[in-house]
């Protein structure tokens, strides 16, 4: 992570290459939520990853360097778009899940009557927690077990701030539809979270 | 409505939360939302972590710094 305080590369190369390498696990979350497929995604990082090794020079340290990061893989993403469509024909792929009814995992979160079950506690010192690097390993954790579809509209929603119009339409979903992928990704990190994190602080 | 003073459970009331986070609610949802989190700590504790995984999001893709 870079130190907003001290933004400057370090000079040697090789931490050069460790502290962009360490935002490749970010990069590819990035690319397979816009992507949906985990190799092109791969390619498009190394690809981004490469350019931004040649183009350090011209990092300023203004932002943070996996804004900087992230900034070169959107470029990338759109070149490769570019290429796969004038190389084949592109085919809708089909739904992912099926919305129809709650999964099981959340009929477990609550009981009969509808009210949370457990109670939910509350969660100690949340600011803490976004200073520490283990924290963000544990989000990660969590948005890797959510179901491919919810945690790319997640990922889409909450990371990368889009509107859930652009989504629907990115997804070719209903915009109900993505408002159930959306609270049940919610829903799942919120325990996730709890469980492998928060708890382990309440005891 | 058959059902627009019956209580929302806390099943209904967390998709409303979240739903909020996207989209604005209709006068009447808005109203039996704040009803129900008045009444549920439980809720009102989803709220806040609500608001915070939106935090952390935002954390996230900006490096954590």
């Amino acid at each position: 992570m870079v130190d907003p305080a001290n933004h400057k590369m370090p000079p040697d190369p090789s931490a050069m290459f460790a502290e962009v390498e360490s935002h490749r696990g970010y990069l590819l979350r990035f690319a397979t939520a816009k992507l949906r497929d985990a190799e092109q995604a791969e390619e498009v990082v190394q690809e981004a990853l490469l350019a931004a090794l040649e183009g350090l020079a011209s990092f300023s340290g203004q932002s943070s360097l996996r804004t900087w990061l992230t900034s070169i893989l959107k470029f990338k993403i759109i070149d490769f778009q570019r290429r796969v469509i004038s190389e084949r024909a592109h085919f809708a792929s089909a739904p992912e899940e099926d919305d129809s009814a709650d999964p099981e995992w959340m009929d477990r979160m609550f009981d009969q009557t509808g009210h949370w079950s457990p109670r939910l506690a509350e969660w100690s010192n949340p600011d803490g927690a976004l200073q520490q690097k283990q924290f963000f390993e544990t989000f990660e954790r969590c948005l890797d077990k959510l179901p491919k579809a919810a945690a790319r509209v997640f990922f889409k929603r909450e990371v990368m701030g889009i509107d859930t119009e652009e989504i629907c339409k990115e997804e070719s979903i209903t915009s109900s539809n993505c408002w159930v992928m959306l609270h049940r990704a919610r829903l799942a990190l919120r325990e996730c979270l709890d469980r492998n994190w928060f708890q382990g602080a309440r005891t | 409505m058959t059902d627009a003073d019956a209580e929302l459970s806390c099943r209904e009331a967390a998709r409303l939360m979240s739903r909020k986070q996207d989209a604005q609610l209709t006068p009447d949802e808005e109203g039996r939302l704040k009803d129900h989190l008045y009444q549920c700590l439980s809720c009102r504790r989803f709220e806040e972590q609500l608001g915070f995984l939106r935090t952390l999001a935002s954390r996230y893709a900006g490096g954590g710094d």
